[in-house]
């Protein structure tokens, strides 16, 4: 008991006396320092509290801590002081011109009271980096560190069970990768207002009602285009793995042909075939009326053919997967092949044709090449960008039609997905709680 | 019931050369054969998801051979179940009961029946993966059973399967043919399992059905070296045999054994371990046939003792009861005598031998091959891509099944 009192006694001596040192201190620096407008009673107490509250945190707890704790808690207040108030060249360099000593107080508080929760230390960590280190991109950078704080977070806590640091390696690695596909979307994302989106797509101008056509015209297209595939590319798929005949490696071959081609190939290619010009263009048009070039019709022929093997490949392989004894048994038991087809293979390849059908879907609503070839009017969103891009130069929408068009094909994309899979929200729940679970102090 | 004639079908790498056979109306017939002797095409065939190359299926006296395998109402269950993971037990079993005019009303009860009948009433509302290997197997089987199918054909049902969940399954099998009737064919390369379950025992070997008869024809009495040694007669030697008063002598390279066979020439002959008496040497052992060697090892099989014994030329096995042996405590090298009676010494012509199915082979100058001859000496199996009809015995126990299903086998009595 004894003993309690007297270190009781002696941080409190402590404590008083390192209050006096700070306020004196204080005194003495921000006036000679601040700008005369900024000295006001409000702002020093303001500091000064926000300083003695870190203080009592590290006399009172942090003390108690090993040794490097408690230094890395001293240097934390030094760096804090030099971003905010040491070096930082001026006050619309941090944070959008926020006052950056309030700022420093702030983190102060926010540093005393979540030091001993080292996740939430870490994500205040990602906050100042991203809006100190890269100013300009600081929300593009923020969600893509937060991203990879929470995955790195997971993945050394299941290193350190594992004792080998090759997936977190991997995983590093991959996430450069990464970063050059997500930094330039999520950064044109950040670069404009929800605002700016919802007059683009929902204001009364020609130009919304354009984009809302080309919109929709996108959408309808890309989902035909699905619908003609599913319909005879799934039995392509099918015969492909279960036949057995001798040229079915070339034809396995010729499936890839799509992706292998340039997209304005084909598009040349379609439209050299159905042209109002051309035999077979001309004489549908004259005998049943239909018109491919310049018309959804033919988009959605350009498309296809842009598509097709994306979901052939997913659809093969799905049934690839299923064995062949299954089918096998449902017929000794009475099923006919269209039966076992639909009751055997089907439920169980689903998923996979889904998957492609998802593919599909993306590939075919984000074609330009072959589209633009076949048909620039009427537009879909990709040609309707390129479009403004090229003839209303700085003054276009492209950026904001980009915007919206990645908005649309993340959110189906990411629909769709969770649709196909049953685990999503179990990896969801997995990631969180294993965050959570750094987050307990260290014993 | 079922009648295969003639049945050929190439398939891969496994073949089908001209099989024929008939199982009678509530048969249990079991097919032996080593892996890659075409168990499965032939079972394929017969369902009807292969369509053979010559020969017929007979099915209840109708050619299905052009049959689609809907029509043909015959049961199929596989070596891993091959149950439909995206449908319930429950959905399993039903499976084909719609396509066999049973009403939408009838088919809950009747799953019910089958299940009760197999006892996994328990499990009818599970998921598929919920399941253990050997309770996949008996869903698989009422699900063949729920159809009431005219013929239940086995491909390797119980080859799965761990030990206590094969002898449990198997003992089941036994009882429910018992109880059905029902007309089976069963594959496998489990000689035990033949021994325990069938009727007729069948011995396939590369496509071609060697020896299909009753039980006791091909086990006593198998037609050729492979057949014999493939249902678990390990001393199986070629001699020369020469007609003497009434019965056959036969000159092996350790003696000549008397034999009761009218067949004289270039004979096969094979003795089953356990009509081998044992004794040491200065004793008489029991038997008119006395052949005389060294124990080479000494295995402890359970209820049985297993001795090797390297006579002149030939390595006999002999079984003996554990309570004989404990009373004669026969040493590794000890100098013995074998006895066994003219009667016990199953004689067949020799086709030559037969690509290590044949003769057993004489012990070399160094008496130290092993129990297949020279392709099994230490070099030799090196050299040689392990042939697949090799390796069937050389990790099996030779009674392990037996024992386990002892208590099947006694209440089949």
């Amino acid at each position: 008991m004894a003993d309690r009192d007297t270190s009781t006694r002696t941080r409190a001596l402590r404590f008083a006396l390192w209050s006096v040192v700070f306020a004196a201190g204080e005194l003495l620096w921000l006036a000679r320092v601040l700008s005369p407008d900024l000295r006001s009673a409000t702002i020093y107490a303001l500091i000064l509290s926000s300083n003695l509250f870190y203080l009592y945190n590290l006399i009172y707890h942090i003390s108690l801590r090993p040794r490097w704790v408690q230094a890395a808690y001293v240097g934390w207040y030094v760096a804090l002081f030099a971003l905010f108030v040491a070096v930082a060249p001026s006050d619309r360099w941090v944070f959008g011109g926020t006052h950056r000593l309030l700022l420093f107080g702030l983190f102060l508080l926010l540093t005393s009271s979540l030091f001993h929760m080292p996740t939430a230390f870490g994500f205040m960590v990602v906050l100042l980096v991203a809006y100190l280190v890269f100013p300009f991109f600081a929300e593009a950078t923020l969600v893509l560190l937060t991203i990879f704080y929470l995955i790195v977070l997971a993945e050394v806590r299941a290193a350190r069970e594992t004792r080998s640091y090759l997936v977190l390696t991997c995983f590093v690695l991959g996430f450069v990768l990464l970063l050059a596909v997500l930094f330039p979307l999520v950064n044109l994302g950040a670069s404009r207002s929800p605002q700016d989106l919802r007059t683009a797509l929902l204001g009364s101008d020609a130009a919304a009602e354009g984009t809302r056509a080309a919109m929709w015209m996108s959408i309808q297209t890309a989902t035909v285009t699905t619908l003609v595939v599913l319909a005879l590319g799934v039995p392509m798929a099918y015969f492909l793995v279960r036949s057995d005949f001798p040229g079915r490696r070339v034809l396995d071959a010729l499936v890839d042909l799509p992706i292998i081609l340039p997209p304005p190939v084909v598009g040349i290619a379609i439209a050299q075939l159905v042209g109002k010009e051309q035999p077979l263009g001309a004489w549908l048009n004259g005998n049943f009326g239909i018109v491919l070039d310049n018309d959804w019709k033919g988009i959605v022929l350009a498309q296809t053919f842009i598509s097709c093997p994306f979901l052939i490949r997913s659809a093969m392989a799905a049934f690839q997967a299923v064995d062949p004894r299954l089918e096998n048994v449902s017929r000794t038991l009475g099923a006919g092949p269209l039966g076992t087809f639909f009751r055997v293979t089907l439920p169980l390849a689903w998923r996979g044709i889904f998957m492609g059908c998802i593919l599909t879907w993306g590939r075919a609503i984000s074609d330009f090449s072959a589209v633009t070839v076949v048909a620039q009017h009427p537009e879909t969103m990709p040609v309707r960008i390129y479009k403004q891009f090229i003839e209303a130069g700085e003054k276009g929408q492209h950026t904001t039609l980009a915007i919206l068009m990645i908005l649309l094909c993340v959110v189906v994309f990411a629909v769709l997905h969770l649709v196909a899979s049953r685990t999503v929200w179990r990896n969801v729940r997995t990631i969180w709680s294993r965050a959570g679970d750094s987050s307990r102090r260290p014993e | 019931m079922i009648r295969v004639v003639g049945l050929s079908k190439r398939f891969g790498a496994f073949q089908l050369r001209g099989v024929s056979f008939e199982l009678a109306p509530g048969d249990y017939a079991v097919l032996l054969g080593p892996t890659g002797c075409g168990k499965t095409v032939l079972l394929e065939t017969i369902v009807g998801v292969n369509r053979p190359d010559a020969g017929e299926v007979w099915v209840d006296g109708q050619d299905v051979t052009r049959w689609p395998p809907e029509q043909r109402g015959i049961g199929f269950v596989y070596q891993r179940s091959m149950l439909f993971p995206n449908l319930s037990v429950r959905a399993n079993i039903a499976y084909g009961l719609r396509y066999h005019g049973v009403p939408r009303a009838e088919r809950g009860r009747r799953v019910e029946r089958v299940a009760e009948l197999l006892a996994i009433g328990g499990l009818l509302g599970r998921d598929i993966a919920a399941l253990s290997g050997g309770e996949m197997q008996k869903v698989a089987l009422a699900r063949a059973l729920a159809i009431e199918p005219r013929v239940l054909l086995f491909d390797e049902p119980l080859a799965a399967l761990d030990p206590p969940a094969k002898e449990a399954l198997c003992g089941e099998l036994a009882a429910l043919h018992r109880q059905l009737g029902m007309t089976i064919l069963h594959v496998t390369h489990d000689q035990d399992e033949a021994r325990v379950l069938g009727k007729t025992i069948g011995v396939l070997r590369d496509g071609r059905l060697l020896q299909f008869g009753p039980k006791a024809d091909v086990f006593d009495r198998p037609n050729s070296a492979f057949v014999a040694r493939f249902v678990g007669t390990e001393n199986v030697f070629a001699g020369q045999a020469t007609a003497e008063g009434g019965l056959a002598r036969i000159e092996l390279g350790c003696g000549s054994v008397a034999a009761n066979t009218p067949l004289t020439g270039r004979v096969g002959l094979c003795v089953r371990p356990e009509l081998i008496s044992i004794a040491p040497q200065a004793l008489a052992a029991d038997g008119t046939n006395r052949v005389e060697g060294k124990v080479e090892a000494v295995s402890d099989r359970g209820a049985l003792v297993r001795y090797q014994v390297a006579t002149a030329r030939e390595r006999f096995v002999v079984l003996q009861a554990k309570r004989d042996y404990a009373a004669s405590a026969l040493a590794v090298g000890q100098a013995v005598a074998l006895g066994f009676e003219p009667d016990a010494v199953h004689v067949f012509p020799w086709e030559g031998d037969q690509n290590g199915g044949g003769v057993q082979n004489p012990i070399g100058p160094m008496g130290r091959m092993g129990p297949m001859g020279p392709a099994s000496s230490p070099s030799a199996r090196r050299a040689r891509p392990h042939p697949s009809h090799l390796s069937y015995r050389s990790h099996m126990s030779h009674s392990s099944l037996e024992r386990r299903c002892a208590p099947t086998l006694r209440a089949r009595r």
